[in-house]
């Protein structure tokens, strides 16, 4: 199989990923552990669900902590999944704030840390520091998300806790 | 949202080998750095490299393209003229009545009036100024990670063949499946391909 049809065929999981972690931060109250250390996973103001199902309906829900809401639990009992999040990260005392999108495995809108730099050589060094950083934490939540899904076992006994939790 | 200041939203790349003579990629950085547009070849866009931190600096040596050991940072300068359409059809309106009137005639003949607006697209052309655009491009040479601050399809295909062009190197763009390819082995990833999508919903009894 070409590079383009894997890329093509496995996007889906970047919804799983998304939703995935939705969970994770809500009923972990925003604490996730990761192979860099513990960090900090909120999802904000708005969040785009979408169903997987062809000409899929799309859901954005705004406002004040929507992952906490009715709306969101309404989505996922439609079978409905997150194509993209904003969301804040806080990792040892620095945060950054950016859109996440799943199937594109994308960042927008990234604020970075504050940068003491004092040069704009150092500012260019600093702002790759600071974007490399939040890449590499995303790929190692992805990593968790991806240990998971390899177990068969391990991520059917995943799915039945999720969808508990989302029944409540 | 570029690289040197506010919030960033570049698209991430994988480059797939490695440099192995910089002085080859700085004389090839010369050799597509950016141009002036010359109206005069009747071009619209003209696009090539440019420094990080000078739209107009096209001299490449080490010191202005690398920041610290590993970090290479370049500018993708776009300029393009266009003519407002709007503005082409009453300055041609215009053309063709005092030609009509020179010539005594009521009407000019199609192929006229196309020579007509030719010439005058190429008068407005040279009279125009370029709109400039640059777009950063941030690449970790020992990890390969790439950062291009750029998104219309366009600007990225320009992007794509412009770094093949001048660094003799592929890179994959990020997906959920070349972000696993960095995380586990080729056998795993193999195992993704057959993954079936989980809903998060109980089944009914």
């Amino acid at each position: 199989m070409d590079l383009t049809k894997r890329i093509e065929g496995t996007r889906p999981l970047g919804n799983e990923f998304l939703t995935w972690l939705m969970y994770q931060s809500v009923a972990g109250e925003g604490q996730l552990q990761t192979e860099m250390g513990p960090v900090e996973v909120w999802f904000e103001d708005k969040i785009t669900f979408v169903s997987p199902f062809a000409g899929g309906e799309v859901n954005i829900l705004k406002g004040e902590s929507p992952a906490q809401g009715e709306e969101a639990v309404t989505a996922i009992h439609q079978g409905k999944q997150i194509e993209d999040a904003k969301l804040s990260v806080n990792l040892q005392g620095r945060r950054w704030d950016f859109t996440f999108n799943g199937p594109k495995f994308l960042l927008s809108g990234v604020k970075v840390p504050s940068i003491s730099a004092e040069t704009e050589f150092e500012a260019v060094i600093d702002r790759f520091d600071h974007l490399g950083t939040i890449e590499q934490i995303m790929r190692a939540l992805y990593h968790n998300y991806l240990k998971l899904r390899l177990d068969a076992g391990k991520w059917q006994a995943e799915c039945r806790v999720i969808e508990r939790y989302f029944a409540r | 949202m570029g690289a040197l200041s506010g919030r960033m939203g570049p698209l991430g790349f994988f480059v797939k080998s490695k440099v192995g003579d910089w002085q080859l990629i700085l004389d090839q950085l010369t050799r597509y750095r950016f141009q002036d547009l010359d109206p005069a070849t009747g071009a619209h866009q003209s696009f090539g490299w440019v420094q990080l931190h000078d739209p107009f600096g096209t001299r490449f040596e080490k010191p202005s393209v690398f920041f610290g050991e590993h970090i290479v940072g370049l500018g993708l300068r776009i300029d393009a003229i266009s003519v407002p359409a709007a503005q082409l059809k009453l300055h041609l309106t215009q053309r063709v009545r005092a030609k009509c009137e020179e010539e005594g005639k009521e009407r000019l003949p199609k192929a006229d009036i196309a020579s007509l607006k030719e010439d005058l697209q190429a008068e407005m052309m040279r009279r125009s100024l370029p709109t400039i655009k640059v777009y950063e491009m941030l690449y970790h040479t020992e990890t390969g990670r790439l950062w291009f601050f750029g998104k219309s399809k366009g600007v990225v295909q320009t992007f794509l063949d412009l770094f093949y062009e001048t660094f003799g190197l592929a890179m994959v763009p990020d997906s959920p499946y070349t972000a696993a390819c960095e995380l586990l082995t080729e056998a795993e990833t193999d195992m993704l391909l057959e993954i079936e999508q989980s809903s998060f919903v109980a089944e009914l009894d």
